[in-house]
């Protein structure tokens, strides 16, 4: 089986080679991934008249301030000219026991949190303490129409609504992130079945069969702010890998970058850097954990790991590699910040330099103007 | 010094030495990576890169490829193939040579191992997935499983992590899969 298919892939065509070689060559000549993202993913200053189009006619603000403030606290208001209503693309339901729907969204070029209502109807048995209900969401239209699979998808249950007519309402918040971006891609969100836990909680089963889809085009207000420091410097991290005669403590302990890219919005802030190929073999293994930000008035906003809510959870988020995220009644942050990811890559034989990025996400969103620097692994890097 | 393939595969029609010498310095280093990619030893793909420079200079003429670029790497990536399916069957060491009357064989190689009924069918299928992808999907594709890239490697053309590459290929794979099944080939 396997080699029929290497075999055909001998007869690939020569315009799809000579495609691909071009684009190994894109990087040789110095025209890397980074130049590319100046021109698709950071509109702001040569697109502003473009973008100022957008925002009229394809993203106007839309009112979220109850999602957007279960979400990210009182400073919410600083993300209203992020948000936008995507554009609906389907809607299918089996039954009238569950409703979707698609509240609005918020996102930069590096996170994207969708807002959406999931209403199970009266008769589906709303769980009382000892039994609750657990729900398969599929976001089964994302595989071919997005690069959303950098890092995947979290979600967080925002708060419940008892409905007159006995409903019951979830205002869910799917956190998307992705390194480029998922703008003008497709998502859809799919629920199939209702199961409620066994009363010890050791599994759930089906309650109610049936399968409720709705899709909405992702067209949304990036704001992202893009800096080309060209800071070199040292940054110190964790690696947890093995040290051996080839790699010394000395040589992993603190790696030479160049810190080429800073993105930058209230929500994440993202640090693209290049480094020496001979860092490569454990960029894998090394971790960036000490991160902060230094606002103008001196102070700091600090790191801190992912603290899980209170045990409440109730929607499970079906992968599409089949694996599961569990949605969470979470607590509202104090002010800080989260990894939500990073990777790097680099192109032996024809470059020479290893291209790496951490991204990290707020959780309450951050005026830029009034921050002045970030720094990463002992390494500050102005922001203004 | 020839600045374009058109130029170089002028100059190789015309029987000009330096067009082997032009196509080294401009395409020698992919056909290199091509070469080590499949071989993982650093002597045979050199050698491999001599062979397929060697196959050019015997086919054009009379040959006249257009564009020049795939033909070069077709000729390159045969040839490693060759290599690799000999010293994997015969247990060889490394560094045989091969000459250059192998280049229409091994010009061959993707019509001998395909299913029989199937390889036509499999090629225009493939091709036709390959097409209706985006332009960076099929980089993608065509990176890992022809050029036969690592992850990392396309990862680093791309600007994408390695994880989100390794994903994306087991995407593409598995709509390849349900694109083939739907053109009604089994794999």
């Amino acid at each position: 089986m396997k080699n029929v298919f290497a075999d055909a892939v001998t007869a690939i065509d020569d315009r799809f080679i000579a495609e691909a070689a071009e684009a190994g060559m894109e990087i040789r000549r110095g025209r890397s991934h980074i130049s590319r993202r100046k021109w698709t993913v950071v509109p702001i200053a040569a697109a502003l008249f473009a973008m100022a189009m957008f925002v009229v006619n394809a993203a106007a603000p839309v009112d979220l301030g109850f999602y957007l403030a279960a979400a990210f606290g009182d400073s919410y208001e600083m993300l209203d000219e992020m948000t936008s209503m995507p554009e609906p693309v389907a809607y299918r339901s089996s039954g009238e026991e569950i409703k979707l729907e698609m509240k609005g969204l918020v996102g930069d070029c590096q996170v994207v949190n969708v807002f959406v209502d999931v209403t199970v109807a009266a008769e589906c048995g709303i769980p009382g303490e000892k039994y609750r209900p657990v729900m398969d969401l599929s976001d089964t239209g994302l595989p071919w129409e997005t690069n959303l699979a950098a890092y995947g998808t979290s979600a967080r249950v925002l708060g419940k609504t008892q409905n007159g007519d006995g409903s019951t309402t979830y205002a869910c918040m799917l956190s998307l992130h992705a390194e480029d971006g998922v703008m003008a891609s497709k998502y859809v969100v799919t629920c199939e079945g209702i199961a409620g836990w066994d009363t010890d909680y050791t599994d759930y089963h089906t309650m109610v069969e049936g399968k409720w889809t709705m899709a909405f085009s992702l067209n949304y207000n990036d704001l992202t702010e893009v800096l080309y420091p060209g800071i070199e410097g040292v940054m110190y991290g964790t690696y947890w890998g093995a040290v051996s005669e080839e790699r010394t403590a000395e040589d992993v302990d603190a790696i030479e970058v160049t810190v080429d890219e800073v993105r930058f919005s209230p929500l994440s802030i993202g640090i693209y850097f290049s480094a020496d190929l001979k860092y490569r073999d454990f960029f894998s293994e090394y971790m960036i954990e000490d991160i902060y930000l230094t606002k103008e008035d001196g102070t700091v906003i600090t790191r801190r790991d992912y603290i899980v809510g209170p045990d409440k959870m109730l929607i499970r988020l079906k992968e599409e590699d089949q694996t599961w995220a569990e949605l969470s009644e979470d607590e509202i942050a104090d002010n800080h910040i989260e990894l939500a990811g990073g990777g790097g890559g680099y192109n032996l034989r024809e470059g020479e330099q290893y291209h790496g990025h951490h991204i990290f996400t707020f959780s309450a969103p951050l005026p830029v103007d009034e921050i002045e620097s970030v720094t990463i692994g002992g390494l500050t890097i102005p922001l203004n | 010094m020839a600045d374009r393939d058109a130029d170089i595969t002028e100059q190789l029609l015309k029987r000009d030495e330096d067009g082997i010498a032009c196509l080294h310095g401009r395409h020698g280093r992919l056909g290199m990576q091509i070469a080590y990619n499949i071989l993982q030893n650093d002597a045979d793909a050199e050698e491999c890169l001599a062979d397929a420079l060697q196959a050019m200079w015997e086919q054009i003429p009379p040959n006249h490829p257009e564009p020049l670029l795939p033909y070069f790497l077709r000729a390159v990536r045969n040839l490693a193939l060759k290599r690799r399916r000999t010293m994997t069957a015969q247990k060889r060491s490394c560094g045989e040579v091969l000459s250059p009357e192998d280049w229409d064989t091994v010009a061959e190689l993707e019509l001998t191992s395909a299913c029989e009924d199937d390889s036509e069918r499999i090629r225009d299928a493939l091709n036709g997935f390959l097409g209706g992808l985006r332009r960076e999907d099929r980089i993608l594709f065509v990176r890992r499983y022809w050029f036969e890239d690592d992850p990392a490697q396309i990862a680093g053309i791309l600007g994408i992590s390695e994880n989100h590459a390794r994903v994306r290929l087991t995407r593409c794979k598995k709509k390849l899969r349900a694109y083939l099944e739907k053109e009604g080939i089994t794999l």
